[in-house]
């Protein structure tokens, strides 16, 4: 009898271990073998791979990258998962919500990851979320007319705007500002031939400064600091006159040839300033993808695509609990809060646990995600020990060995992983 | 009785199992010589896949060797390995890095090629694509398709608005690279993204500060990437690439941008008005951004620097036997003949280095221009990201491209990047 | 776990469709004053509202695809696709019917199903089996096999790949069978797992039973244990079923002639350009069949994914 279970049982398991076995066990057996052999698998190296790989810059990255990706992605998603999975449970359209956030888990995880790719564009014109934090930004600080521009006059910038030294004599005075870098189309519509008021021989007069802001551009031949034709004045910029002091004595405006005139002035040397908001940028959005940001908005679009699968899991082991100890929890006074931290969640723990290894191991063998949001410049700073593997064994012709030593050691790490899950299956079957 | 019927079902499985196995292979394995399988990066619906599709018919027609076609697409590297370890590679496969041919001989997987595809090359190319397929003096591939990298495009609507001509010097683009800028106009897309721009970037100023010479040395490591000359090229290279006030969103902002992007900015967008990069700029531009040649979009050959002669820096793709299947071969011989690729170059979009075929074949200015280059240029240079090997020339972040982005995050940081980039190549040149 | 002994026993007894809760059951008891009410209306509708937004920056990404893949791909270079709320007539079907009008798209996603079916059946099979031996057949080592078997989760998938491929070549196995077994093999594991999981929750009572009666083991598998374990068996389908017909790594290795869509999508992506006139309708179709897949068997979902690990 015990032998025909034995015999019965081995029928039920065949197929699965003998595919296991030769996919599987193989293959990884075949992988430790290899890790101790050269790159293309012919001479024995001993360790050698496996003190090479933290030889290298790019592996040590990869490491600190799945390290972060280990402790913040799991949290991140569950928390996701077990915050909407609860709120989800008060409102009659859950199933519907459910699904909706489930959705991301249908596309290809490198689609996924192309589509982030848009959604991350630096450029607030195009990127959809620096589009979003455009709003605020713009409403608070607009840009300047004159954003992008630089002097081609004698001139600097200080921290509260451009400052142009001059002076005013007993005639009066002239000030020329030029300014470049700034596109035809991008001054007023207003704007008219600069004025030659300034090269003018007649004086402005006793205690007159005059003044010409204009764009020192032109198609073809263009002299620096000279107003020629075909130069355009730019209207409607604020000049203010200012002594040592720092202190503001006078405001003019320029018209539309970009003149401006300031009377009673006494004669001596003075500054003039045009103020910091006249050059403000545009805002130009956050580089997501940049070296340093680009880990924490792959881990954005990673919990956008597991975040729905949290929810799932999470909010089907919530309809699973006894609703009975939530109700008398809430007849002795317990509020929301308490229900959740002293009740639901001792009571998903099991779940959550499912759902927290299950991200755990994924975190650990993250790789199409991050090829699929990297720019190719960013692929070094957004490296993790699963893309690196991948990286080293088949790029170009691969080295077999070294990529092995990887995958051994990818292993080692989710091994205790596993091990804790297994021990906590353990105590539960013991429960039983 | 139970355990019986179990038996049965696997058996009646593996049967299953097996049968459906025996069939694919009957129709993959090569059926006598008559037939040959083919791999290239193009998938067959791929208008390039396509054109070399057609050259594969002309072939059959020819020779009664049918011909069973893979576009393998980015992965090829990937997917051949694969093959070559687990000793099931294709009969000929298509490759557009030296650097892979050079992998490929070293592990004994290429073919050398019959005296007929040698008195072929020797009839109808230039010495200098024999060369690049020969390793340790013997021939094993065929190059019969090329590209020209010294290319420099531009929007033609704001150069006539600025009235500013092509400059053909480095001083004249600095100048107008300024002109731009003063006029508030982005002059340069670079795309830093991407690694391989910035490498075809600098092998132009290179092989035009260096010269040839010392471009060959460098190739070949014969001279270490410390080198003094590398320093000098880097710093010519850097009064364009990484000045501020002339790259669209600076150095940071280049890096961020990746090949088809730097083209949209010029041609879509018009956040800057000047690329430098490969023939296939043209075509992008036009599928992207609906640019056309001649109205929207012109270029310019990349200028001299100090005086050096017209230079041109060149890619490839070389067919590689891998079988000793007699049709393999037989399609290396038919690939040197200029009539195999007359076709191609007619539809467009392709540029043959075949000295003998006719240049009014190709279909308009622009292509027949930038296959006039490549067989006038007095000086054509291999792209050297190319010919090493490509854990150094063709790694995304590694090598020399990973080298030049950390180059470009911070161009005074030159010794400790060239450092770098040494080391790398030592290493990659040592196996 | 004691107190909720009565409740669960209850639940694995009639795993698959237990009734939605009322909303009044969800928050307690009953209100009884206006103040009461208010304060719960207040509630209810804030969580609705905080929802709403959840939703929306959930889809966001998706519909900014959709609306991609409605636009003309120079459209895409110059602005983001948000402008076409305000300008709708720049919305056309282009993308699609280029798409559509390519006949090897039809074979792609032929080919696709050709490989994704049996790559999900297999192990779904395989995976019920051994959940059976595992669950309700007493061996020695039982348990100790059950955790190797799941341990296998750890390998990855990307370093079988070579070794994989000289197995194939040396039983004469290449295409589709290669891609079948592959996909078997590396889903196997967590199929045990989730199998046998829900398996052992079944209840005893019926196996025994049939046993008494004399039923055959493959009887009972057959008629006891795959009708009650198919919420399992529906919520594995869509797992393996999502993961196969997404596949690109495995197919771009194996894959002779059948080249799935993901490989279509990515060869017409060519070496420069975004593509994105082609990869953003080729997204949505590729995710069609998927979602179909996962709305036909969505309400065994939540029963069958958690089965066993719910106790």
């Amino acid at each position: 009898m015990k032998r025909g279970k034995w015999l019965l049982a081995a029928a039920f398991l065949a197929p699965a271990i003998v595919v296991l076995v030769g996919l599987v066990v193989w293959p990884a057996l075949r992988t430790i073998f290899d890790s101790f052999y050269g790159p293309a698998g012919k001479e024995f190296v001993g360790l050698d791979n496996y003190r090479d790989m933290f030889r290298f810059e790019r592996m040590r990255i990869a490491i600190r990258n799945s390290f972060i990706w280990v402790i913040a992605f799991p949290f991140f998603v569950t928390i996701t998962g077990l915050i909407l999975a609860v709120l989800s449970e008060r409102v009659r359209w859950r199933t519907a919500f459910r699904l909706m956030l489930f959705m991301p888990a249908a596309i290809a995880i490198l689609s996924s990851g192309i589509i982030w790719r848009i959604m991350y564009e630096a450029n607030p014109e195009r990127g959809a979320v620096n589009a979003l934090l455009n709003i605020p930004a713009s409403m608070f600080s607009p840009p300047g007319d004159l954003a992008g521009a630089t002097p081609s006059t004698d001139a600097a910038f200080d921290r509260d705007g451009l400052i142009v030294s001059l002076d005013v004599g007993r005639d009066g005075g002239t000030v020329l500002v030029g300014m470049i870098g700034i596109r035809e189309d991008e001054i007023p519509e207003s704007a008219v031939q600069a004025s030659s008021i300034a090269d003018s021989p007649e004086p402005p007069g006793a205690g007159t400064l005059v003044g010409v802001v204009w764009r020192d551009a032109r198609p073809g031949e263009n002299e620096r600091g000279v107003v020629e034709a075909g130069e355009f004045g730019i209207p409607d910029v604020v000049v203010r006159l200012i002594d040592a002091q720092d202190q503001e004595l006078a405001t003019g405006v320029t018209e539309p040839d970009g003149s401006f005139r300031i009377t009673g002035i006494e004669p001596g040397a003075y500054r003039a300033r045009i103020p910091a908001s006249e050059f403000r940028e545009p805002w130009g959005g956050i580089t997501w993808l940049a070296p340093e940001l680009a880990t924490m908005s792959a881990i954005i679009a990673g919990i956008w695509i597991w975040g729905g699968f949290a929810l799932l899991v999470i909010a089907s082991g919530l309809a699973s609990i006894p609703r009975e100890l939530q109700e008398a929890a809430r007849v002795d006074g317990a509020n929301e809060w308490q229900v959740f931290r002293r009740v639901t969640v001792p009571l998903l723990a099991p779940v959550l646990g499912v759902v927290f290894v299950t991200l755990t191991i994924n975190a650990l063998k993250m790789f199409d995600l991050i090829i699929g949001i990297a720019p190719g410049s960013v692929q070094d700073e957004a490296n993790v020990i699963a893309l690196e593997m991948w990286r080293t064994a088949f790029t170009g012709l691969g080295n077999r060995g070294l990529g092995s030593a990887i995958a051994v050691f990818l292993f080692l790490l989710i091994l205790p992983v596993m091990i804790f899950n297994i021990r906590r299956f353990r105590i539960e079957e013991e429960r039983r | 009785m139970k355990v019986v019927r179990l038996i049965a079902f696997f058996a009646v499985f593996a049967l299953v199992g097996a049968a459906c196995g025996d069939d694919d292979t009957d129709t993959t394995a090569p059926t006598g010589g008559g037939e040959i399988e083919v791999v290239w990066i193009r998938g067959a619906d791929h208008p390039e896949g396509i054109a070399f599709l057609e050259v594969l018919a002309q072939f059959t027609a020819e020779t009664g060797i049918q011909v069973n076609y893979q576009g393998l697409g980015d992965d090829l590297p990937t997917i051949l390995s694969t093959r070559v370890q687990g000793g099931d590679p294709p009969d000929v496969a298509v490759l557009a890095q030296p650097g892979l041919l050079k992998d490929l001989v070293a592990r004994g997987a290429a073919k050398p090629v019959s005296q007929t595809v040698i008195d072929g090359m020797a009839a109808n190319f230039a010495p200098v694509w024999s060369d690049l397929a020969t390793v340790d003096g013997t021939l094993y591939g065929v190059y019969f398709k090329a590209g020209n990298k010294s290319l420099v495009f531009y929007d033609v609507q704001v150069f006539d608005d600025l009235a500013i001509t092509p400059p053909t010097t480095w001083d004249e683009w600095i100048a107008v690279s300024q002109t731009l800028a003063d006029n508030g106009y982005t002059a340069l897309a670079v795309a830093g993204a991407d690694g391989w721009t910035l490498s075809d970037w600098f092998e132009n100023v290179y092989v035009r500060t260096a010269g040839q010479e010392k471009y060959v040395q460098l190739t070949n490591h014969e001279i270490p990437w410390t080198d003094q000359s590398v320093v000098d090229a880097l710093a010519v290279m850097a009064e364009l690439v990484a000045n501020p006030d002339f790259v669209l969103g600076g150095r940071d902002g280049a890096l961020q941008t990746n090949f088809v992007a730097s083209i949209t900015a010029v041609f879509a967008t018009a956040d800057a008005v000047v690329v430098e990069g490969p023939g296939d700029i043209a075509g992008i531009a036009k599928e992207e951004a609906g640019a056309e040649v001649g109205t929207d979009l012109d270029f310019f050959p990349f200028p001299s620097i100090d005086g050096s002669p017209p230079a041109v820096l060149g890619g490839g793709d070389v067919a590689v036997a891998l079988t000793d299947n007699p049709g393999a071969m037989a399609l290396l011989e038919f690939l040197t003949t200029p009539a195999a690729v007359e076709t191609w170059a007619a539809a467009g979009g392709f540029t043959s280095p075949n000295q003998n075929l006719d240049l009014s074949l190709y279909p308009d200015e622009l292509s027949r221009a930038v296959a006039e280059g490549l067989v006038n240029a007095e000086v054509f240079v291999f792209d050297l990201s190319d010919l090493v090997p490509s854990a150094f020339g063709g790694t995304a972040g590694a090598g020399i491209w990973g080298g030049l982005q950390n180059w470009l995050q911070n161009p005074d940081n030159v010794a400790a990047v060239l450092a770098q980039i040494e080391a790398e190549a030592e290493a990659a040149m040592a196996e | 776990m004691s107190a909720g002994g009565t409740a669960a026993d209850r639940a694995k007894a009639t795993p698959p469709l237990r009734p939605p809760v009322s909303d009044v059951e969800l928050v307690g008891l009953t209100p009884k004053t206006p103040a009461q009410k208010f304060t719960r209306w207040l509630s209810r509708s804030s969580v609705q509202i905080v929802l709403v937004i959840v939703a929306l920056f959930w889809l966001m990404p998706t519909i900014g695809l959709l609306i991609t893949s409605l636009r003309p791909a120079e459209a895409f270079a110059r602005t983001g696709w948000w402008q076409a709320i305000t300008e709708p007539s720049q919305l056309t079907l282009e993308n699609y019917t280029s798409l559509l009008g390519d006949s090897d798209l039809i074979d792609a996603v032929l080919s696709t199903f050709y490989i994704a079916i049996p790559s999900t059946l297999l192990p779904v099979f395989m995976a019920a089996l051994a959940g059976y031996a595992l669950a309700w057949i007493p061996f020695k080592g039982r348990d100790t096999l059950f955790l190797i078997l799941v341990g296998l989760l750890v390998v990855p998938l990307q370093m079988a790949l070579i070794p994989a491929f000289s197995v194939f070549r040396t039983f004469g196995l290449s295409g589709l069978p290669a891609l079948w077994l592959f996909h078997t093999a590396f889903g196997l594991p967590l199929a045990i797992f989730l199998m046998r999981n829900y398996f052992a929750g079944l209840p005893g009572s019926l196996i025994e039973a049939a046993r008494i009666d004399g039923a055959s083991e493959w009887k009972i598998f057959l008629k006891v244990i795959l009708p009650l374990g198919f919420p399992a068996l529906a919520s594995l389908t869509i797992f393996q079923f999502t993961w196969t017909w997404n596949d690109l790594l495995v197919a771009l290795v194996f894959s002779t002639k059948q080249q799935p869509i993901t490989l279509f999508l990515r060869d017409r992506l060519g070496e420069f350009s975004t593509g994105i006139g082609v990869i953003s309708p080729g997204v949505f179709l590729s995710a069609i069949v998927p979602l179909i897949i996962f709305f036909a068997f969505q309400r065994y979902f939540e029963a069958g994914l958690l089965g066993g690990s719910v106790k």
